[in-house]
């Protein structure tokens, strides 16, 4: 009997070890990703000698992507208004911006900048073996750059015609003239005897002179020209016969030149009926044109492309963003840039994850939660296996997330953590092309009985609206609407009973249109709901009539000139662990807990207004300002429990990130409260708080701000902080506190709780969440909580994407990375195998000292 | 011969007086040989020795009443003498929660609350006292200890541990209720 209490009492322990899972590991690329985009490329071209594909992108990024799997191998962030030039063989990249005629020079292996200079350039830049050359702005010149050590020495060489372009040929420069409807190509720096002309080497049966010939393009030595209805492509540098690109009836004709690409030219042809044809044009080893196969092309959607000489790769840019690369008919990558264009991201709870903590809470609330857990536990005892008993780190599903991103070119994404690096997008819905503007939230969570979670997605256009509800796990659309119109707000209303689906209500002339399919019966009680606005000047409070009309309850008077930036409320999913907030000596204050409560940010001239109101009644709680503040003012804004924090750009007394916290409390007295009922109204007057307020100076600009949020609120809500150093931080909640006390150096701090005063926030590395990485733009942050207490999962996004999990207050609830589950299964293993052997050798033992 | 040898005496004065003999050392047996003085009644002189020694012995009963009180009270008030002791103790142990200042604090709860439940075995051995008059020490004895127990307490109070302020019952207090919901629009 005994040896069987121990053999179960040794599966028992192995059992809750086995499941014992909870380490928390800070290791890069452990339970956290980052996704690094580049944009929508404008320009690119694939160099053969480095297999790599050089990019141009609107959001004025220069990279480098490998052109066998799609990283990237470098990325640097060039002015607007750039073009780039490769030096395929000596692998050297140019840059020139436009505007400030600002030459720069990369190595293109490593993305490092060798040479920087201010250069006096003209148009129509083409690259040479040693620089670049470029028409000047007399059109009778043209200027050539080249590298020397460590600057450009400029050589300019007169023309004697008025010219109209530059091509290269080799180490040969050429220039272009247009004479009596023929070009003529000379070799820079020759007498005008040696021009030839474009017209020389096509037969005469196909032009005359002076008839209806069109030149539609002249770049870097290619022609496009047409005559009626025949596009024709030639090289006139070199002789050879004009290849005809298309011979039918077209309407008109367009072209896309990608500037740094020699001799690539897209055309599009649309003929009668408005069908585009699509053709692109190159240059074949000898310098005559070749048309590219483009039959695996999606006409129509293609921005740009571009392609190996030999044709063996080609990539290419759809209207989303997306980049694609062939090699030859077979798809070798995607990447989905249209991810950078973020209108709205959030996170989705995975099923199972919500599944097992409800489990848990429910545990909690019986009797014996002790037995009601060892009970789960040998009931998952079949299905444990030695292996995974062993195993010593799995963390399951406890820190992954379904990461939701609706991109404004239309796009849905969800990114699934749990997969691996190379394929995080679960699912891609491209659900509205080119709409005017874009909006998504999560309309429903998944529960134990509705085990869906929701996403809305509207996509608005001039005229009318379509409306999406998508299951978040598999990206199946529910639900699709296409409104004639476009509501002015949209509302959502949060179901009662949890078999149902929340409900989306559309505002469009004061009438509310549930737009869902199910009605409203199954939800709450509108008759003490208000429903909150904001415009340019107003904000209002509505509520909603019996007929579902909206009437105007209040509305808070801002003056003409004041404009409304921001409005924040508090999260309403939010856990407030406390009533009170505890102070050193064991008293309380107790925390103004209003959550109908608003801040709204407005801006009159060069004054920020704050003013927070209880969005019931409008009536104002607290108001402040900041004067003398610059044109812009880089607004960012949280609030959480009885807790608002806000940053901006400020002058005074120089100009710098200034971080305002305000703390919300019933009363300014220790253990005192407002002498209220339990049951407040938000059309009491009496209910408003008392304020405490402190200003701080961060030495980083922020660009986004977010607050950690968890399960039960236990744990430290510290401030995550998106930042113009392309970093994500956090900083703890303490160094927020606006009762931190102001002390004379050397003074004792009295209150152990409270950080003594300083004025400008410690901006340590330990506060930078990625690590080494530059994730660019995190205009957005979103956090969820995990299973356990103490972790929160943090998703930023805005250009890159950054995911990870933070432990505010430590890991309190979870072992340390130095525990070794396997060696104390072991050395259980062993004790036990120990107590079986040694126990009848101690029976004999006490048997003979009997005996003697 | 030792003078000191208990025979040896007994036989010389059994001589000297010749009127009374020993025949052991535990049983004393007297024996009068010779008259006694002219108009001395043995009698009477017995009688009066018997009552003597009544009296005596109440005396010494007395006595040691007085003395195993004395002891009773003794024992009743020796917890007092700790209180100095216990209280540099609990004051140098300091406040924090570490195993050295929570074991101090354990024992100065915990041997108080042993002492007062083991009283009557404490009062064992002066038990043949009158219980009424016992009574009295052992109440003093447990007032006593609950004063090496105050210390205890005020350790506890000093710790944090007692729950004597708002703060320690925040946790039950039921949050206010807001009638009214309100929905805000999407962005």
């Amino acid at each position: 009997m005994a040896n069987l209490l121990v053999l179960l009492w040794s599966l028992a322990l192995g059992c809750l070890f086995s499941l014992t899972d909870a380490v928390l590991v800070n290791e890069i690329g452990k339970n956290d990703f980052a996704l690094q985009l580049v944009g929508r490329v404008q320009q690119m071209h694939i160099d053969h000698s480095t297999t790599s594909v050089y990019v141009l992108s609107d959001r004025h990024f220069l990279a480098s992507l490998g052109l066998e799997n799609g990283e990237i191998k470098w990325r640097q962030l060039v002015s607007p208004e750039t073009s780039v030039f490769v030096n395929e063989g000596a692998n050297l990249l140019m840059t020139l911006e436009r505007d400030s005629l600002i030459a720069s020079l990369w190595n293109s292996k490593t993305g490092s900048l060798l040479l920087q200079k201010q250069v006096d350039c003209g148009t129509n830049v083409v690259p040479t073996s040693t620089g670049f050359a470029c028409i000047n702005q007399d059109m009778h010149s043209v200027a050539v750059f080249s590298k020397q050590n460590s600057t450009f020495s400029v050589k300019n060489i007169d023309t004697p015609t008025e010219i109209i372009g530059v091509g290269v040929d080799g180490d040969d420069i050429w220039t272009v003239s247009l004479e009596e409807d023929d070009v003529h190509a000379l070799p820079l720096g020759q007498s005008a005897v040696h021009s030839k002309s474009l017209l020389a080497n096509v037969p005469a049966s196909k032009h005359e002179k002076g008839s209806d010939l069109k030149i539609h393009l002249l770049w870097q030595g290619l022609v496009i020209w047409s005559k009626e209805n025949t596009v024709y492509a030639q090289q006139p540098i070199i002789e050879s016969e004009p290849v005809k690109l298309f011979d039918g009836a077209w309407k008109s004709l367009r072209l896309c030149v990608h500037d740094n690409v020699r001799a690539s030219v897209d055309v599009y042809l649309s003929d009668e009926n408005d069908s585009a044809v699509f053709l692109s044009v190159s240059v074949d080893e000898q310098g005559r044109p070749i048309v590219i196969n483009t039959s695996v092309l999606p006409v129509g959607k293609l921005t740009s492309y571009t392609f190996t000489e030999n044709g063996r790769y080609s990539v290419h840019v759809l209207e989303d963003g997306t980049l694609e690369a062939f090699a030859g008919d077979k798809q070798l990558w995607n990447r989905e840039e249209s991810m950078a264009y973020v209108a709205d991201s959030f996170m989705v709870g995975l099923p199972e994850r919500d599944e097992l903590s409800k489990l848990v809470q429910q545990e909690e609330s019986h009797s014996f939660p002790f037995f009601s857990r060892l009970m789960r536990h040998l009931k998952a005892l079949p299905q444990l296996s030695l292996t995974k008993i062993m195993e010593p780190k799995g963390q399951s599903d406890a820190f992954d997330s379904i990461l939701i991103i609706a991109s404004t070119t239309g796009n849905l994404f969800a990114l699934d953590t749990r997969q691996n690096q190379k394929s995080y997008i679960s699912w891609k819905k491209v659900l509205a092309p080119y709409p005017s503007n874009v909006r998504s939230w999560l309309l429903n969570p998944a529960t134990r009985d509705y085990d869906v979670a929701v996403v809305a997605f509207v996509a608005e256009y001039p005229n009318e609206t379509i409306y999406f509800e998508l299951n978040a796990f598999t990206g199946d659309i529910l639900f699709q609407e296409r409104l004639p119109y476009t509501p002015e707000d949209y509302f959502v209303i949060e179901n009662t009973n949890n078999d149902t689906r929340s409900v989306t209500v559309a505002a469009v002339n004061n009438a509310a249109i549930v737009i869902t399919n199910k009605g409203l019966e199954a939800n709450r009680s509108l008759s003490d709901t208000v429903f909150t606005r904001t415009r340019d000047h107003i904000v209002s409070g509505l509520v909603l009539q019996p007929d579902l009309t909206f009437i105007e309850k209040w509305r808070f008077p801002f003056t003409e000139d004041e404009q409304v930036l921001k409005v924040v409320k508090r999260n309403p999913k939010e856990m407030i662990p406390s009533v009170a907030r505890v102070l050193h000596n064991r008293n309380v204050i107790y925390k103004y807990l209003d959550p109908n409560m608003i801040t709204v940010f407005t801006k009159r001239s060069n004054t920020l207004h704050i003013y927070v109101l209880n969005a019931v009644s409008g009536a104002l709680l607290y108001s402040t300002k900041h004067t003398n503040l610059p044109e812009s003012i880089n607004l960012q804004a949280v609030m959480s429990e009885n807790w608002l924090l806000y940053s901006f750009w400020s002058d005074v007394p120089n100009l710098s990130t200034k971080v305002v916290s305000a703390e919300f409390f019933e009363s300014d007295k220790p253990n005192e409260k407002l002498p209220l009922d339990n049951y407040v109204s938000g059309d009491v007057n009496a209910y408003v708080p008392y304020v405490v307020t402190q200003s701080y100076i961060m030495p980083k600009d922020i660009i986004s701000m977010g607050l950690t949020n968890t399960a039960q609120g236990i744990t430290s809500r510290d401030v995550l902080l998106g930042l113009s150093t392309q970093q994500l931080a956090m900083l703890a909640q303490p160094y927020f506190n606006p009762r931190r006390p102001l002390l004379p150096p050397k003074a004792k701090n009295k209150d152990s709780t409270l950080i003594p005063y300083e004025p400008v926030l410690p901006m340590e590395d330990q506060t930078v969440l990625s690590y080494n990485l530059r994730v660019y733009n995190l205009t957005q942050i979103s956090s969820h909580p995990s299973v356990y207490e103490s972790t929160t999962l943090v998703f930023a996004c805005g250009h890159d994407i950054f995911y990870t999990k933070v432990a505010p207050s430590l890991p309190f609830d979870m072992l340390s990375t130095a525990f070794d589950k396997r060696q104390l299964l072991l050395t259980t293993f062993a004790i036990f195998l120990g107590v079986i052997f040694t126990r009848p050798m101690v029976r004999l033992k006490l048997l003979k000292q009997k005996w003697y | 011969m030792s003078i000191n040898d208990e025979k040896y005496w007994i036989k010389n004065f059994a001589k000297a007086s010749g009127a009374a003999t020993v025949t052991s050392k535990k049983t004393k047996v007297l024996t009068t040989d010779a008259c006694g003085p002219a108009g001395y009644d043995t009698a009477f002189n017995m009688q009066m020795s018997k009552k003597k020694q009544i009296s005596e012995n109440n005396a010494i009963k007395e006595a040691q009443q007085v003395l195993i009180m004395k002891k009773a009270w003794e024992l009743a008030t020796s917890p007092l003498k700790q209180v100095p002791m216990n209280a540099i103790m609990a004051y140098m142990s300091g406040n924090s929660l570490q195993i050295f200042s929570i074991t101090m604090t354990v024992m100065l709860v915990w041997n108080p609350l042993k002492a007062i439940t083991r009283t009557r075995k404490s009062f064992q051995p002066f038990i043949n006292a009158t219980y009424q008059k016992l009574m009295q020490p052992m109440v003093a004895y447990v007032l006593c200890q609950c004063v090496l127990m105050l210390i205890a307490f005020f350790k506890l109070n000093w710790m944090g541990l007692l729950p004597t302020t708002t703060s320690d019952w925040i946790a039950w207090e039921k949050p206010r209720e807001f009638t009214e919901h309100v929905v805000h629009s999407i962005h």
